[in-house]
């Protein structure tokens, strides 16, 4: 609170100097000058926390379309450079390569003939027990065009967005199992917030069991694997780093599809209460580095 | 007014979009590099209170677009820092380069320290995190230390080039 001093002589050097017509002139300490710009700042909060929400996410979005064509830039130019690396690669490496893949290829065609085999015995034993149909999902590839690793989030930008009708929510997996799931939608782009994160918390089971866990990513230290932590685990469960447990996901909440690889139990101990066991969670390695994932987008059912 | 900050607006996008493409290459060692002191150093050191405030808080809102934080925190986080520097600034020689680099990885400390502190709780063992953030925060004032000079120097050239003259303004001669 400042206080206003009525000064009979001349005032002090760097004071603020106030005349009234009908009083002698009134001086300001110094330090109420200097702290008028946080004052200021406490007001600008004090306005900030009462702005709703809506004009905050439009605030968002326009600066976030404002800086992505730069990404998308710089992703391409990446790109260029991966391309002109490749030509640069003798002609014989990329038939062997091209046989390789006729290979792969082959492998797969008996994959999906086997998948429509067994979605066929799904559905009718699905019919025949009266048991509610799982989700269906349409994969959209898509390039990871910025990673943002750091200590306090774990998030990536994929170059996909509103124009292949993204939905926000939509699970990311990759070849090593689960990625993240879509946070924002924005219009050519898409925030990904990666398993890694550590405000991410996800319903697993453990490969085999049908017990519901609940997943939260953890640390990531420096030069390592990503990891995180898994609670609730039944007190009979074991996992050891020569003996892990495979992590899936448990297909509860309904976001992502069961079955899907999160990573590897590799330790548990009792939890405080006694109750449950806590574990410890290797994430797949390949993680850090993934340039290629996939978006699981939810079919909705006419 | 407008065109300074459209200016020095401009080249903190530059080198917000280098640090995302080197972050982007450090991700698979799992290292990240935090240059927010750098972008509020020279708007506080050099700019008059009012253009300086209206820069750090947009400079912290693009941040705060494409970070998982609420919107808004580094836009106000960077404001603070800017009227923190900005009252000490007369008594240092705030035109040097040297002082600028110093006053750049200081509230670069400040500001990884700050928001550290605010973030910790998020994770499931916040003393297991330590580690990771001392390494990032060196490898974060290691890189300010590297450019802060050149970034300054980048500043002050755009601004020569299109007209402004930093060194005029504050003899209240305006622009030329």
């Amino acid at each position: 609170m400042a206080v206003l001093l009525v000064s009979s002589g001349r005032p002090t050097r760097g004071a603020l100097r106030i005349t009234r017509p009908t009083l002698e002139p009134l001086v300001l300490p110094k330090r109420f000058d200097q702290a008028k710009p946080f004052i200021t700042l406490g007001i600008v909060v004090l306005a900030w926390l009462i702005v709703p929400t809506a004009i905050k996410r439009s605030m968002r979005m326009s600066f976030f379309e404002f800086q992505a064509p730069l990404d998308v830039a710089a992703a391409t130019a990446r790109d260029v450079q991966d391309f002109w690396a490749l030509r640069t690669r003798p002609r014989n490496e990329l038939i062997e390569a091209g046989i390789d893949l006729a290979h792969l290829n082959a492998k797969y065609e008996t994959s999906i003939q086997m998948r429509a085999a067994l979605e066929g015995e799904v559905s009718r034993l699905e019919e025949l027990l009266k048991l509610p149909s799982f989700t269906e999902f349409r994969s959209e590839p898509a390039r990871v065009i910025r990673r943002d690793f750091n200590g306090w989030w774990q998030r990536m930008v994929i170059r996909k967005g509103e124009n292949y009708d993204i939905p926000e929510g939509a699970p990311v997996i990759f070849v090593g199992g689960v990625v993240g799931r879509v946070r924002v939608v924005h219009a050519y782009t898409a925030e990904v917030e990666l398993i890694s994160n550590p405000g991410l918390r996800l319903a697993v089971t453990i490969e085999g069991d049908t017990r519901p866990l609940s997943f939260q990513g953890g640390n990531n230290p420096t030069l390592g694997p990503a990891h995180g932590t898994v609670e609730f685990v039944p007190l009979d469960i074991t996992a050891t780093p020569s003996s892990p447990r495979r992590l899936v996901t448990s297909g509860l909440g309904g976001i992502f599809p069961p079955g899907l690889t999160v990573g590897q139990i590799v330790r548990v101990d009792p939890s405080t209460d006694g109750l449950f066991k806590t574990g410890e969670v290797k994430l797949d390695p390949r993680l850090n580095e993934v340039a290629e994932v996939t978006v699981l987008v939810p079919i909705r059912s006419e | 007014m407008t065109r300074t900050i459209a200016i020095l607006f401009c080249c903190c996008v530059v080198l917000w979009v280098c640090v995302c493409q080197l972050n982007h290459y450090l991700a698979p060692f799992h290292l990240s590099l935090f240059s927010g002191g750098l972008l509020v150093s020279f708007p506080a050191l050099r700019l008059d209170f009012r253009k300086g405030w209206w820069l750090s808080l947009l400079i912290g809102l693009l941040i705060d677009s494409s970070t998982g934080v609420a919107f808004g925190f580094h836009g106000l986080l960077f404001v603070a820092a800017h009227i923190a520097v900005f009252n000490l600034r007369g008594r240092f020689p705030r035109e040097e380069t040297t002082f600028g680099i110093f006053i750049a990885l200081a509230a670069n400390l400040a500001l990884y320290l700050v928001i550290s502190a605010a973030l910790i709780h998020r994770s499931p063992e916040p003393f297991d995190m330590l580690p990771r953030l001392l390494i990032d925060l060196l490898a974060s004032e290691i890189f300010v230390l590297l450019v802060a000079g050149w970034f300054f120097a980048l500043q002050e050239r755009s601004l020569e080039l299109a007209g402004v003259s930093l060194r005029r303004e504050q003899r209240g001669l305006g622009l030329r």
